[in-house]
C-alpha cells in the first residue's frame, strides 16, 4: 500500500522541466489518433470497401454517359475520370470545412474541451493542428485510394509528373482556402453552437455547386444557379484540378488563370480565420461559455 | 417458498475473458424473507452487481437457480421481471435516454412496465415532487446533474409498484440530504407496505443503519450473514490504535520492531509512509493500556499522535471473514469498464 | 414533500395492462424525439437528398438512355435514378434500424433497463421500424414530388400509388431478415456501424440504385439476385415508369421473389438472433459496448 502511494506521489514530485516542441506535440496528437484508428481494423476494411464501391458505381454509370455529350462540354470523354477526380477532391472539402467544428462539438459534448483549453493555449493550438493534419491524412488516403481504383478501372487521368505537380499545387491552394473557412466557422462555433448545421449545409451546397458528378456547364441553362456556382471557391478549384488532369491544361491557359484569380481572392481567409478563431476563443473564455453545450 | 421473496441456491456466474476465468459469483445461497430489508455489502468487484443482474434475469447463471417471488429466474423470466423493480448500479445515471426529458423517460418505462397512463401520471408527479425534480421534469436528462439522474433512476424502479426491489447502490452520487431522504423512504416502504428490498452498497454505515439483515460478499462468496447488531458486536471486538509519527520511512523497521515486541499489540494491520509521516495501525487487546505503552516504546521518535481508531471496513471484513480483502479502493462514480458516453 | 405522501402512491395495487399498440407507439415516439433532437443530422439528411436528386437530374442530360430502356425502364435516366433515391431510406431503415436500436440502447446504457421490464424487446423494434417507415415516407413523397416538378416521366395515379404502398411494405418485409441478422452481429461484435454502412452500400450497388444491373458482368449479377432489394427496385421502377399495377406479370414475379425471401429469411434470422442474444446474456455483455 505504502509503496504504490509513494510511487504515485513520485509522479507529481518532479516539476516538468522539458517541454516538447510545438510540432512534436502536434505530431504526438496525430500519432495517437492514428493508433486509435488502427485498432479499428474493421473500420479500415469497410472504408476500403466504401472507396471501391463508390468508384465502381460511377464506373458503371459511366457506361450510360454519352462520350459525345461530355466532350461537347469540353472535357475529355471519360466520365469515370471526371467522377473520380470529383469525389476524390470533395473529401478534402468536407475535411477542410467541417472537421474542426465537428471535432470541437464532439470535444465539447464529451466535456473534454475545457480541460484542453485549460492546460494552455499553446497546447490547444497544437491540438488544432494535430486535428487538421489527422483529417488530411485520412482524406488523402481516400483521395489516393479513389484515384488508384479509378485508374485501375481505366480512368484516363494524366500521368505526367509536371501536370501532377500542378494538380497538387491546385489541390493545396483549394484546401488552404477552405481551411480558412473551416477555421472561421470553428471559431464562431465556440460561441454559436447552432452553427454546425449551417456548416454541414454549406459543405453540401459547395459540393453540389462544385459539380462533383456533373459538368458545370449543364447549369448554364439555369443561370442563377450557375452564378452561385461561380461564386464558390470550390467550383474553381475542382474545375482547375480536372482541367489539369483530364485536358492537360497548364496553369497558363487563360481559363485556368481566371479560375486561379478567383481562388486567390479567397486566400486571405486563412489569415482571417486564425484571427477570428482567437477572438472567439478569448470571448468564450471571458463569458464562460466554453463548456456549455 | 411462500415466506421468501428471493431464494438463491448455489447461484454461480463465471466470466471468461480469453484464458482468464473470473468466478464473479460463487455458489451463493441466500434466502430473503418477504418484508425484509436485506443488504449486500462488499468491496469493488465482489460480485454484487453480477448477483443482482442474475436475479433480474439479465444474466444467465452458469450453475444454480434462484426464485423471485416464487418464480424461477431460468424458467419464468417474464414473471420475475413483472415483480421486480431494479435499479442499475454504477452507471452514474447513464442508463437513461439523455435526449428525452425526465418525464418522458419515466412515462416510457411506465408503459413498458404495464402501468396505465393515468396511474403513471399520478405516480410520476408525486415521485418527482418527492425527489425535488418537479421543476426539472421537462428538461432533457442530458442537462441533469449526476445526482438528479440517480434520483430519476430510482423513481423509475418504483413506478410499477413492485413488491420486490433490487437496488444496486441506489444512493451513490446523491448528496447527504437526498441520500437520507431516500433511505427513510426505502425503510418505510418495507415497514409500512411490506415490500422486500435487496440493497447493495459498499457503505458499511448505510447498510448497518437500514437493513434487517446483511450479507457480506467477497470475491463472489458470501462470507458472513447476520443482523447489523451481530456485525457490530463482531466489529467492536476489534480494538485499533493508530500511530502517527513525523519521521521518514527509513525508521520504519525499527518502529515496527519496537511496537510488535509489546504484548498488548496483536498485529500490525497497515503501515503507510507519506513524505515525512508514518501512519501505522495495529490491533490491540485493550485500548487503555496499549496507548501509553506504545507511546512509551516509541520514545525518542517524533510522535504526532497515538489514538484509538474505529476499524475501517476492510479491517471489519478481515475480522468477520478471517480473510484479507484486497482492492478496497474507494468507489467512484461512473468509472470503469462501461466506458464513457458521448 | 414528505415521505408519507410518496408512500401513499404505493398503497393501491393497480394491475393493468398497457395495450401492445400503445407500447409500440410510445416506443416510436421516443425514437422520433431522440432522432429529431439531432437537428444537424436531420438537416443534412434532407439537404443531401435534395442535392442528390438535383445532381442526377443534371447528370441525366449527358446520359444516353439506351441501356436503361434495354433493361426495360423506359427512356429517362432521371426517372430511373429518382426512384432509386426515393426508396433508399426504406432500404436503410429495413437493413439498419434494428442494429441501430441495439447499438444506441447499448450506448445509452438503457438496454438492460429495458430488458428488465416484462415487455419484450420486439416492441422497441416495432416502434423503431415504424418511426423509420414514417420518416422514409416523408422522403418518398418529397422526392417524388420534386422529381415530378423537375419533369421526371413517372406515372403516379391511384393504381400505381397503391401498388407502390404494397411494394414498399414488401420491400421492408423482405429486407428485414438481413437487418435482424446484422442486429445480431452487433450484439456479438459490438463494432456495428461500419457493417451497417457496408451492408447498405453493397445492397444499393448490387441492386442497381444508380445503374441497371444489366451492366454488371454476369458473375457479379449473380450477387444481385441474392438480394431481395434487386426485385423490390425492379418492381417499383417498372410500376412507376410504365404505370402498371401488381397484376403485371413482371411485378408479380418480383413479388413472389420477395415473399420467398421473407419466408426463408425470418426463421433463419430469428434463430441467429436468439442464439446470439442468449449468448450475450450468458457472457454478461448485453450492456457493454
Ligand atoms: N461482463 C463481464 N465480463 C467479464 N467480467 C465481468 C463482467 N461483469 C463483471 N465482471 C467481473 O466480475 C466481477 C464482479 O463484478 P461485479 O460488477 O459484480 O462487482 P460489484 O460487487 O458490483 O463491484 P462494485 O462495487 O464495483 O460495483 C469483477 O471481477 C468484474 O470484473
Ligand atoms: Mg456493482
Amino acid at each position: 500500500m505504502a509503496e504504490d502511494v509513494r510511487e504515485a506521489l513520485e509522479i507529481f514530485r518532479v516539476r516538468e522541466t522539458k517541454k516538447d516542441s510545438f510540432m512534436a506535440r502536434a505530431l504526438a496528437s496525430l500519432y495517437y489518433q492514428l493508433k486509435i484508428i488502427a485498432t479499428y481494423k474493421m473500420f479500415l476494411a469497410i472504408e476500403f470497401i466504401d472507396i471501391i464501391l463508390s468508384v465502381l458505381i460511377y464506373y458503371f454509370v459511366g457506361f450510360l454517359v454519352s462520350p459525345q455529350a461530355l466532350s461537347s462540354l469540353g472535357y475529355s470523354p471519360d466520365y469515370l475520370a471526371f467522377a473520380v477526380l470529383g469525389i476524390g477532391m470533395s473529401r478534402y472539402l468536407w475535411t477542410s470545412i467541417s472537421r474542426l467544428a465537428h471535432k470541437l462539438s464532439h470535444e465539447i459534448s464529451e466535456g473534454t474541451f475545457e480541460s484542453l483549453v485549460a492546460i494552455d493555449v499553446d497546447n490547444f493550438r497544437s491540438w488544432l493542428i494535430g486535428q487538421v493534419i489527422y483529417g488530411f491524412t485520412w482524406s488523402s488516403m481516400w483521395f489516393v485510394g479513389t484515384i488508384l481504383v479509378g485508374m485501375a478501372l481505366g480512368a484516363k487521368i494524366s500521368g505526367d509528373p509536371i501536370l501532377w505537380f500542378q494538380a497538387i499545387f491546385i489541390l493545396l491552394l483549394t484546401i488552404a482556402v477552405h481551411v480558412g473557412i473551416g477555421i472561421i466557422a470553428a471559431g464562431m462555433y465556440i460561441k454559436h453552437k447552432q452553427l454546425e448545421t449551417m456548416l454541414v449545409f454549406l459543405s453540401l451546397v459547395m459540393e453540389f455547386f462544385g459539380g462533383v458528378l456533373y459538368p458545370l456547364s449543364l447549369l448554364y441553362n439555369y443561370r442563377p444557379l450557375y452564378y452561385i456556382a461561380m461564386l464558390l471557391p470550390f467550383t474553381h478549384g475542382l474545375e482547375m484540378f480536372r482541367r489539369t488532369l483530364m485536358n492537360e491544361w497548364t496553369i497558363l491557359h487563360p481559363q485556368m488563370l481566371l479560375h486561379l484569380g478567383f481562388l486567390l481572392v479567397f486566400l486571405p481567409l486563412i489569415y482571417l480565420g486564425f484571427k477570428i478563431f482567437e477572438r472567439y476563443l478569448n470571448l468564450a473564455r471571458k463569458e464562460g461559455v466554453l463548456g456549455t453545450y | 417458498m411462500g415466506e421468501y421473496a428471493i431464494v438463491s441456491e448455489n447461484l454461480t456466474k463465471i466470466f471468461r475473458s480469453g484464458k482468464r476465468k473470473i468466478v464473479a459469483v460463487d455458489h451463493v445461497s441466500l434466502k430473503i424473507k418477504r418484508g425484509e430489508f436485506f443488504g449486500l455489502l462488499g468491496p469493488n468487484g465482489a460480485g454484487k452487481t453480477t448477483f443482482t443482474k442474475m436475479l433480474v434475469t439479465l444474466l444467465i447463471p452458469d450453475e444454480g437457480e434462484a426464485w423471485v417471488d416464487g418464480f424461477s429466474i431460468l424458467k419464468e423470466p417474464i414473471e420475475v421481471r413483472k415483480r421486480v423493480g431494479w435499479m442499475m448500479g454504477e452507471t452514474g445515471g447513464r442508463a437513461l435516454y439523455w435526449r428525452l426529458s425526465g418525464y418522458d423517460n419515466l412515462m416510457f418505462f411506465a408503459k413498458l412496465h404495464n402501468v396505465p397512463r393515468d396511474v403513471a401520471e399520478q405516480r410520476i408527479k408525486v415521485l418527482l415532487r418527492f425527489v425535488e425534480l418537479e421543476n426539472d421534469a421537462h428538461k432533457l436528462v442530458m442537462n441533469y446533474s449526476t445526482g438528479m439522474r440517480v434520483k430519476l433512476m430510482l423513481i423509475r424502479a418504483l413506478l410499477h409498484n413492485p413488491d420486490i426491489l433490487i437496488l444496486d447502490e441506489p444512493t451513490l452520487g446523491l448528496d447527504v440530504e437526498s441520500a437520507r431522504k431516500v433511505r427513510t423512504f426505502l425503510r418505510r416502504l418495507v415497514d409500512d407496505l411490506g415490500k422486500t428490498i435487496l440493497f447493495t452498497s459498499h457503505n458499511m454505515y448505510e447498510v448497518e443503519m437500514l437493513c434487517d439483515r446483511i450479507a457480506i460478499i467477497n470475491r463472489g462468496r458470501i462470507i458472513f450473514i447476520g443482523t447489523p447488531r451481530e456485525i457490530r458486536e463482531k466489529v467492536e471486538e476489534i480494538k485499533i490504535v493508530e500511530i502517527q509519527l513525523a519521521e521518514n520511512g527509513n525508521v520504519l523497521d525499527d518502529v515496527l520492531r519496537r511496537i510488535t515486541s509489546l504484548s498488548v499489540v496483536n498485529e500490525v494491520l497497515s503501515k503507510e509512509i507519506l513524505e515525512r509521516n508514518i501512519i501505522i495501525r495495529v490491533s490491540v487487546t485493550d485500548h487503555a493500556t496499549a496507548i501509553p505503552e506504545i507511546a512509551n516504546a516509541l520514545r525518542g521518535y517524533n510522535i504526532e499522535s497515538v489514538h484509538r481508531a474505529l476499524p475501517t471496513l476492510e479491517e471489519a471484513f478481515l475480522k468477520l471473514a478471517g480473510v484479507k480483502i484486497f482492492s478496497m479502493k474507494p468507489s467512484g462514480v461512473g468509472v470503469g469498464r462501461y466506458g464513457r458516453r458521448r | 414533500m414528505s415521505v408519507e405522501e410518496a408512500l401513499e402512491m404505493f398503497k393501491s395495487k393497480v394491475s393493468g395492462q398497457v395495450p401492445f399498440r400503445e407500447k409500440v407507439l410510445a416506443s416510436m415516439i421516443r425514437r422520433a424525439k431522440i432522432r429529431l433532437s439531432y437537428k444537424t443530422w436531420i438537416i443534412f439528411d434532407f439537404a443531401n437528398t435534395f442535392f442528390m436528386v438535383l445532381t442526377y437530374f443534371l447528370l441525366a442530360f449527358i446520359i444516353t438512355p439506351e441501356d436503361i430502356s434495354r433493361a426495360g425502364y423506359g427512356p429517362s435516366y432521371f426517372a430511373f435514378a429518382l426512384i432509386g433515391i426515393a426508396i433508399s431510406h426504406y432500404v436503410t431503415a429495413s437493413l439498419r434500424s434494428l442494429s441501430m436500436t441495439i447499438r444506441l440502447e447499448q450506448f445509452y446504457g438503457t438496454i438492460e433497463s429495458i430488458l428488465s421490464t416484462p415487455t419484450s424487446f420486439i416492441v422497441l423494434f416495432l416502434g423503431d421500424i415504424l418511426y423509420f417507415f414514417l420518416y422514409s415516407t416523408i422522403f418518398l413523397v418529397l422526392i417524388l414530388w420534386l422529381g415530378l416538378f423537375l419533369g421526371a416521366p413517372i406515372i403516379l395515379n391511384l393504381d400505381t400509388a397503391l401498388t407502390l404502398c404494397v411494394l414498399i411494405v414488401l420491400l421492408m418485409l423482405s429486407n428485414l431478415p438481413i437487418g435482424i441478422a446484422s442486429a445480431a452481429m452487433i450484439l456479438k461484435f459490438k463494432q456495428g456501424n461500419p457493417i451497417g454502412w457496408a451492408l447498405t452500400w453493397i445492397n444499393q450497388f448490387f441492386a442497381g440504385t444508380f445503374f441497371p444491373i444489366t451492366l454488371l458482368p454476369t458473375e457479379l449479377r449473380a450477387i444481385s439476385f441474392l438480394l431481395p432489394l434487386t426485385f423490390s427496385l425492379d418492381a417499383i421502377r417498372y410500376s412507376l415508369i410504365w404505370g402498371v399495377n401488381l397484376l403485371h406479370p413482371r411485378i408479380l414475379s418480383d413479388v413472389i421473389y420477395m415473399v420467398i425471401y421473407a419466408i426463408i429469411g425470418y426463421p433463419i434470422a430469428l434463430k441467429i438472433f436468439n442464439i446470439v442474444y442468449d449468448d450475450a446474456r450468458k457472457r454478461g455483455e448485453l450492456g457493454t459496448y
